[in-house]
């Protein structure tokens, strides 16, 4: 069953409760959390710069690329590093501290080379400093960092680009990659070997794959044919969900933590927000599965779904801008093409608060001249964002989102909320 | 990373390239005389001065204008009638010498200073390379992110990446345009070649010189240790007894050919490239055994594989051949060199080999093409071709079927840049990828509209950019 726009805020999942939820403290006056669903209007939220990561391991080293696309930008599971890849081939490691206060500007501490343009990095859950890497050749890689030593790679999608890799956190032993081919593979951690292909039928491109939270059978796609799926691993030849509705394709899909609720991204310009009733809340035990799995089943063999709200404020036209969801407090930090990365709440349609991220020429560039663009009118987009783990902090104020510009470094904000009036 | 065999003596002062057997000499019938493979893109020349160029193309490499995949051979516009005389390829860039006028043209990624145009820009169109204006250019070699050129004047030129030394001069600054490498100044360089981050050089006295990123062994200096000592040339260990002519590089090893047709071969071996029948690094030049009964003439490096064509023209490979790229007929990885049975009956005069595809041509110009097709290198046309495991002939660049108004008929590209934001990180449509070949239309956005199907008043829309060769087309057809 739909809901609708405005009913309630996000989903009434376990994790709404005020106890769970740390309260936005008294310094700025902000509403408590648990009360932004009763707002009509968005809290206000502006951002406080806390560091620049610079693209280079030495400030006046040569410049990597003028404009080293960075598609993926992700914290490691305990946030105590973030690694950035993208379309230069490399992918840069930076420590993050603790106490990221004073303004401040990190090197990287460490840069391993790949050999082809990456689209998408994710950190392993349970094994320290390896990573799963999509590429735009179609491989996938796990990647020991330390070492830079490959763990295996994976060249099965014929060289047609992914777009996405992630570990599943119920199951780390998996991973998903979503392809441009139209198929999303999966694959253990030990081996090359890939474990089961999730084809949906318009065999349009897939743009995003990630696993339910709390559930490893259960898993999201975003395609391009506008629709984005939710599959049972084990019965794929039908999806449980089609979430349809967006005008365009979707480029990025991920779970809320209650694995019912999901958020969608579009270069339609909108994200969505989306609830499956009949989601698993908890990974069964088998016999809950057989008959859940009938029951999904035998009510739609596919069920239609309606978003629950749809959000709007950010420019997205063409472009991969990045999706995060910051699980505890259902935040949603997007990119735009406009150079800004937006923050939403599954409670408003509207933006709590946008923030324009700047570029960083060096003065190397600036005097050789090497940065000359082609046309004044060449343009740069958020391309990605990311929320520091929340075991990271202990109050609010200490959440932590990381943004890229398309032609530079990343930015770490730390988010403020005032009161609304 | 391609090898090539000169069944004529060059002339020292490089008057043109000889075309590849003396009846289409006669004839001047069209043939393709050269063939070049990069990472995931092919280069051909017909020997009417047509430079031909299929596969990936986001980086610019096919040098038509856009960003767009080719599955056939598309005829570059920008060269037509410059004089073309060699095509070459990087990972994902392009390089056409034109020996009798004395200019070399590059284009694609530009990264590092790799096209040589004193800046790093991308190059959709082939752009000239000022540095190496009016220079008698021998040879060319390209790497993944560094150039190497030599001259008939005992010049070798570098440019491009250089943070392990790979241009060999004794520093780690990357050049943006053309500079001589000292150490070799005076000596006549024969034949030059770039790994990914490392380079070799055989000399006309037959002295093998390598340098740069040498941690598999790859310079053959018996040691993986990287030092500043690999930032100049250096002699290859344990070829004092042999003359060096030939040498070709994958991505991480090299092989040497010389004088009696013997090959060498050292560094990453993981896929047995080396072939040795083994799957360990040689850190020094080894013999490899199974070839020293037959005298090589030609050798060809792709990423992880190796291609050698003896004095019959026949070719063996071994290495990497996950995707048929060692036309075998099957997926095996071979670390013994093996015969390339499918060309049975063919002299093959020329070969490429790029990451994951190889490109042959025979004396009588027939082009064959295997490994992987997904991404259009192959040239086989349209419709999803799987990998190919034995050599294909490309149909329309077959000697007697060449049509020729077919790659000489105006076909102005649209587009001269495409910004990175254009072709990267671009969420695909539910139409797949590719517009028809040669049109990409300019990128233009998707108008958005408001939840109730309304087109929103955000549009953007990009206008094509003026196109310079427009004067050109009119002087092509008067």
């Amino acid at each position: 069953m739909s809901q609708r726009a405005g009913s309630h805020g996000y989903a009434s999942s376990s994790n709404s409760s005020a106890s769970s939820s740390p309260v936005q403290s008294t310094s700025h006056q902000a509403p408590p959390v648990s009360d932004w669903h009763t707002l009509a209007k968005p809290v206000p939220a502006t951002f406080r710069e806390v560091a620049r990561l610079q693209p280079n391991l030495q400030p006046n080293s040569p410049p990597l690329s003028r404009w080293n696309l960075l598609c993926a930008v992700e914290f490691s599971p305990g946030g105590s590093h973030l690694a950035a890849a993208g379309v230069g081939k490399k992918i840069c490691i930076y420590p993050i501290s603790s106490s990221q206060e004073q303004p401040s500007t990190i090197i990287p501490s460490s840069s391993n080379h790949h050999p082809s343009k990456l689209s998408s990095l994710n950190w392993s859950p349970n094994h320290a400093d390896v990573v799963a890497l999509g590429d735009y050749d179609g491989v996938v890689t796990q990647l020991h960092l330390p070492t830079g030593h490959s763990i295996w790679q994976a060249d099965d999608h014929d060289g047609a680009r992914i777009w996405s890799v992630q570990y599943s956190e119920q199951d780390p032993s998996l991973l998903v990659s979503a392809c441009e081919d139209g198929t999303a593979r999966l694959w253990s951690h030990h081996s090359e070997h890939c474990l089961n292909i999730i084809a949906p039928r318009s065999q349009a491109a897939l743009c995003s794959a990630v696993f339910s939270p709390v559930n490893s059978h259960v898993m999201a796609l975003a395609s391009a044919d506008h629709n984005a799926y939710v599959y049972d691993l084990r019965a794929t030849q039908e999806p449980l969900y089609t979430l349809r509705g967006h005008q365009d394709s979707v480029s990025y899909v991920r779970f809320l933590s209650g694995g019912s609720d999901l958020i969608t991204a579009s270069i339609d310009g909108s994200l969505a927000h989306w609830h499956c009733d009949g989601l698993p809340a908890s990974q069964p035990g088998s016999e809950q599965l057989q008959s859940q799995q009938s029951q999904s089943q035998s009510t739609a063999c596919s069920m239609q779904l309606d978003p629950v709200r749809v959000f709007r404020g950010h420019s997205n036209a063409k472009n991969f801008v990045g999706l995060a969801v910051e699980p505890t407090n259902a935040l949603i930090a997007c990119g735009s093409e406009n150079n800004e990365v937006y923050l939403y709440h599954t409670a408003w349609a509207e933006p709590m608060g946008h923030q324009p991220l700047h570029s960083q020429p060096s003065k190397q560039h600036k005097s050789s001249g090497l940065l000359k663009r082609h046309t004044a009118a060449e343009r740069s987009f958020a391309s990605a964002v990311a929320w520091q783990p929340a075991s990271n902090w202990r109050r609010p104020e200490e959440q932590l989102l990381a943004a890229a510009l398309s032609d530079s470094g990343i930015q770490l904000f730390r988010p403020r909320f005032h009161s609304p009036n | 990373m391609s090898g090539w065999e000169d069944p004529q003596p060059m002339d020292a002062d490089g008057p043109g390239v000889p075309s590849s057997s003396e009846r289409n000499n006669a004839a001047r019938e069209p043939a393709v005389t050269y063939v070049a493979c990069g990472a995931s893109h092919s280069l051909a020349l017909l020997n009417s001065d047509i430079a031909l160029s299929w596969g990936r193309g986001e980086d610019g490499q096919l040098g038509h204008g856009d960003a767009d995949e080719r599955k056939e051979p598309q005829a570059i516009y920008e060269l037509l009638n410059s004089g073309v005389t060699s095509v070459h390829s990087g990972a994902e860039y392009s390089l056409a010498c034109c020996r009798n006028r004395r200019e070399v043209f590059s284009w694609g990624w530009g990264d590092f200073g790799r096209l040589g145009h004193g800046d790093a820009r991308d190059v959709f169109i082939p752009r000239a390379i000022p540095g190496l204006s009016g220079k008698r250019v021998r040879d060319v070699a390209c790497g993944d992110t560094h150039t190497l050129v030599s001259t008939f004047d005992a010049e070798l030129w570098g440019f491009g990446r250089n943070q392990n030394g790979q241009l060999g001069l004794g520093h780690t600054d990357d050049a943006f345009a053309p500079i001589c490498v000292e150490d070799l100044k005076g000596q006549q360089v024969q034949s030059v070649s770039c790994g990914s981050e490392h380079s070799i050089v055989a000399t006309e006295e037959g002295k093998v010189y390598a340098w740069g990123w040498g941690r598999y062994g790859n310079v053959g200096d018996g040691s993986r240790e990287d030092s500043s000592r690999r930032h100049r040339p250096a002699r290859v260990q344990g070829l004092d007894n042999t003359r060096g002519v030939q040498v070709a590089c994958g991505w991480r090893h090299t092989v040497v050919v010389d004088s009696e047709g013997r090959v060498y071969s050292f560094g990453w071996n993981k896929y047995g490239q080396l072939g040795h029948g083994t799957t360990a690094d040689e850190i020094v030049p080894r013999l490899v055994e199974t070839l020293s009964k037959r005298r090589i003439k030609s050798i060809a490096g792709g990423w992880r594989h190796t291609i050698a064509g003896d004095d019959k023209g026949q070719l063996w490979s071994f290495g990497w051949n996950k995707f048929g790229q060692l036309g075998l007929g099957k997926h095996d990885d071979a670390p013994l060199p093996e015969l390339v049975i499918g060309l049975s009956g063919h002299t093959i005069a020329q070969l490429a080999c790029g990451w994951r595809h190889s490109l042959a041509v025979s004396s009588e110009g027939q082009v064959f093409a295997w490994g992987r097709a997904g991404n259009g290198q192959l040239g086989l046309g349209d419709g999803r071709i799987p990998d190919q495991f034995t050599p294909q002939p490309v149909p329309c660049l077959s000697t007697g079927t060449i049509k020729l108004e077919r790659f000489t008929s105006p076909r102005v590209p649209v587009t001269t840049y495409v910004a990175p934001a254009d072709r990267y990180a671009v969420v695909p449509n539910q139409r797949q990828n590719s517009l028809p070949n040669g049109f990409m239309a300019v990128p233009q956005v998707v108008p958005i509209c408001a939840q109730d199907g309304s087109p929103s008043s955000e549009q953007q829309q990009h206008g094509p950019s003026s196109h310079p060769l427009s004067g050109q087309l009119e002087q092509l057809e008067a």
